[in-house]
């Protein structure tokens, strides 16, 4: 349940890249739950966690955030049949470019969740969000926090 | 750019805590947003009606609603801004009620969180563009391969509907699995009784093409617009002259044992594939023929009293046919039971399989009813055993739902049919679905010779020579886990037929991790595949009984019935896929991820192109291409960086 906000504490700004079939779904059950999310966390639908391509994330970690949270249904039940085994692949690749670029692995996840799941999402988030406190901000150089797109 | 943007209290209502009035402020002061407004809910028919009036009267170049989720929410107002007179794809939706104002405790982070929300929309919403769906012609023809109880039910559904069928089967008679039945469970109708209305059915129509002796052998295409070629081996025999007197028959001089599974006897080289099966006309098997072996016999045609029917020279046929939609109904074999030695069959002449047994039941069967088959005489002490092969890891791994109700009748009947006989159920679980396969097991229960044994571990069931010639079965460790027995009936489950892996990779469609058609949804797209425009029905799909294959065969008609409509356009989702040409290098990385095959690749201009028809707008592409070449629409690499930036704001 929701902690009493700590204004001084560090709040990770976490960026939920959802598959609208499952992971997305399942953060709207959550929310009709009135469970408590981070208020850091911001979540963007996709159709397909096998959209996600590595630059989206790197731009992310530029762009202010303090881990990446990829989100999809389970092993087998990717809506486009296998997309989300390659997207774990592709995970793979990217943790070890994050690694280069200077940011640690574990401040990317990938995890499966069905719609119906709402209590699993919860703990993900919390769980990603603790480790990420323990990480503190992400420290990049060439990142501002006032990064415009145009 | 004006943009209009709407913002829902129904988070609020719902006990959310955002500060509207700050929201509103900040939103407002954006240099795109023309207006705002605070609807009550805006998915009650008044608030889509106001909505609508507000489009109407401030025509915004862009649009976005704050409200609940769009899983939801967005097919209904793209409709409200297609009515308005807009383009559905100039609205972005944000979710801040389920996504923020439900699940935010704090009264300030959860209003900024709604502000990074909606000004990620309004972003989001400057980068869209108007799309419009891509309208495809559609043939109204409907192809259905395999003529099981399932895809006759398929073809006649859709010739009562209109349609032209043609119907693939490889083997030289209609009606599949359910014609060699002796006794159909439930009704206990013979099954070529039981089949004719509806092999006649398909014979008689005008609109259905039957092609026989006939399997897929390419395709090509997609939803409405498939082109299938179909290899056609030779009958020998022409249909439309026979007569079907069987003069042929008797005379042909090569007699060989019967190679099909559950045939117990011997067959000639021209013969019909079983008795009282449609059409009614000989095939003759060129590898058993004599003639294959360079002799120049001409029985058979000298028999005949039709001049011109018996035709040596046939020769095989491709044969293509464009079709809007495919219905697979290619049926299931029973798993081979060689594969489970200890068992006994081929080894001992007592182990019959269940398809044999009902093979030797059948009046029209290869011993005309009598318990022969390898047999020396009838049986007194009968084994039946369940589930051979099933739900048991390394073999079938499943449980095939209808082999407990086959038992139960094969016990049944030979029971009635040998009155000295004792029958004895060997069983593991008994899988009774549905009433009448309980009144079948209750009716067991109470004959006088039948009992039922059950064994745990199907790893102790083992068959043995006796010295007087019958089998010795065990199915545990303890003697009074063991019997000797005159025939023992092995009852093995559905498994995916041998040419199903053939057909997969013909047609792309998926298999579920035991070999059958993988449905789009495991409970509410059964009789659909996962390519659109192909239809999956009966125990291709999955082990059902010849009620539920008919259905299921029903159910996939319906299903082409409503993709492919006559004079009717396929409205193509227009969030697809799309290569740039001047961008692509060439490297086919696209190709080979797409699970659509939605990908094609043209040798002469060594670029990709996306099929937007097949394209399901996964994106999956798009992520994969090095060259950046593939662009998604709606969700294009810039659409979502700006939503990503600005959320993290
Ligand atoms: C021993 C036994 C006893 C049974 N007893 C009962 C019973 O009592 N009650 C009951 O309800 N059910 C019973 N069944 C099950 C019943 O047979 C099936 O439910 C039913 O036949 C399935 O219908 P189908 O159309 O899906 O497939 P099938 O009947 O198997 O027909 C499939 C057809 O497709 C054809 N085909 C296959 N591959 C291709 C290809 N590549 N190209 C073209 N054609 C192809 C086949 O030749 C066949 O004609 C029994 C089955 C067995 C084996
Ligand atoms: S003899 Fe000729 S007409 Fe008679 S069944 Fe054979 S092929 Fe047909
Ligand atoms: S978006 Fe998905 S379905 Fe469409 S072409 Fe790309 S990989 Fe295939
Ligand atoms: S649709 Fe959810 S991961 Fe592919």
């Amino acid at each position: 349940m929701s902690a009493p906000v700590d204004r001084g504490a560090f709040e990770p700004r976490v960026l939920g890249l959802l598959c609208t079939h499952c992971a997305y779904a399942c953060a709207d059950n959550a929310g009709a739950t009135r469970a408590s999310v981070p208020a850091g966390l911001r979540t963007v639908r996709l159709m397909c966690t096998g959209r996600v391509e590595p630059s989206l994330v790197l731009e992310a970690f530029v762009a202010g955030a303090d881990g990446v949270l990829i989100m999809g249904c389970h092993p087998g039940g990717c809506h486009y049949k296998e997309q989300n085994y390659r997207a774990v692949q592709r995970q793979r690749i990217l943790l070890r470019l994050l690694d280069q670029c200077g940011v640690e692995p574990a401040r990317c996840r990938f995890d499966h969740v069905s719609a119906a799941e709402s209590a699993r999402y919860l703990e993900l988030v919390d769980d990603f969000v603790a480790a990420l406190r323990r990480l503190g901000p992400l420290r990049l150089e060439r990142r501002t926090r006032a990064h415009r797109p145009h | 750019m004006r943009t209009a943007v709407f913002y829902c209290k129904c988070g609020e209502m719902g006990g959310g805590r955002i500060d509207l009035e700050r929201v509103a402020r900040t939103i407002v002061a954006l240099p795109e947003v023309a207006s705002f407004h605070a609807l009550e809910l805006t998915c009650s028919s008044a608030g889509v009606k106001a909505m609508r009036q507000l489009l109407v009267d401030e025509r915004p170049e862009r649009v976005v609603v704050a409200a609940s989720s769009p899983r939801e929410l967005e097919p209904k107002l793209r409709r409200v801004m297609a009515d308005a007179g807009l383009n559905p794809y100039l609205l972005a939706m944000t979710n801040v009620r389920e996504q923020v104002a439900w699940v935010t405790a704090d009264r300030e982070a959860a209003t900024d969180k709604a502000i990074a929300y909606v000004r990620a929309a309004v972003r989001r919403a400057e980068l869209q563009v108007p799309l419009r769906p891509l309208a495809v012609e559609t043939d109204p023809r409907v192809a259905v391969i395999g003529s099981g109880p399932a895809g006759l039910s398929a073809a006649l559904a859709l010739a009562g509907a209109g349609r032209d069928v043609v119907l693939v089967e490889q083997g030289p008679v209609l009606g599949g699995a359910a014609v060699r039945l002796d006794k159909v469970h439930p009704g206990m109708e013979c099954g070529s009784c039981l089949m004719d209305p509806l092999v006649t059915g398909v014979l008689d129509s005008p609109r259905i093409e039957v092609l026989l002796l006939a399997r897929l052998a390419g395709a090509k295409g997609y939803l409405g617009n498939f082109e299938l070629s179909i290899a056609r081996r030779p009958r020998f025999v022409v249909a439309e002259t026979c007569i079907g007197c069987g003069d042929c028959v008797p005379v042909c001089p090569a007699v060989a044992p019967d190679p099909r599974p559950g045939e117990l006897g011997t067959r000639r080289a021209i013969s019909f594939a079983f008795p009282g099966a449609m059409p009614n006309v000989p095939v003759l098997d060129a590898q058993a023929c004599v003639r294959s072996r360079g002799e120049s016999c001409t029985l058979c045609q000298a028999a005949c009293p039709v001049p011109g029917t018996i035709r040596y020279d046939e020769a095989p046929a491709v044969l293509e046919r464009k079709v809007g939609a495919v219905v697979l109904a290619v049926g299931a074999s029973l798993y081979d039971v060689g594969r489970l030695p200890a068992l006994g069959w081929g080894r001992l002449p007592g182990v019959h399989t269940s398809l044999e047994v009902e093979r030797m039941l059948s009046p029209d069967g290869p011993t005309a009813g009598q318990l022969g088959g390898r047999l020396a005489a009838p049986p007194r002490r009968i084994a039946l055993v369940h589930c051979a092969g099933a739900m048991q890891a390394g073999h079938c791994d499943y449980c095939s739902v209808i082999c407990c109700g086959v038992a139960l009748k094969l016990g049944l009947a030979l029971a009635e049919r040998l009155p000295e006989a004792t029958v004895t159920h060997v069983h593991r679980e008994l899988c009774l679905p549905g009433p009448e396969d309980w009144a079948l097991h209750e009716r067991a229960r109470a004959h006088a010779r039948v009992s039922f044994r059950r064994y745990e571990r199907p790893e102790a069931l083992a068959a043995s020579a006796r010295d007087d010639g019958t089998a010795e079965l065990a199915w545990g460790g303890r003697a009074t886990e063991r019997g000797a027995f005159d025939l023992v009936v092995l009852c093995p489950p559905l498994a995916p037929g041998p040419g199903h892996g053939e057909l997969a990779r013909l047609l792309d469609v998926g298999r579920d991790r035991h070999g059958f058609f993988a449905p789009l949804g495991p409970s509410t797209g059964h009789a659909t595949s996962r390519i659109r425009g192909v239809m999956l029905a009966g125990t291709c799909q999955a082990p059902m009984g010849v009620a539920t294959s008919v259905t299921h065969g029903a159910a996939a008609a319906g299903q082409a019935l409503a993709m492919a409509v006559p004079g009717r356009t396929i409205e193509v989702d227009p969030i697809v896929a799309s290569v740039d040409a001047r961008r692509c290098s060439g490297c086919h990385v696209c190709v080979g991820v797409c699970p659509y095959k939605a990908i094609a690749f043209d040798q002469t201009t060594a670029q990709a192109s996306v099929n937007p028809v097949l394209c399901t707008g996964c994106g999956t592409c798009v992520a994969a291409c090095p060259a950046a070449a593939i662009e998604g629409a709606h969700f294009t690499h810039a659409q979502l960086l700006s939503e990503i930036r600005e959320v993290l704001q």
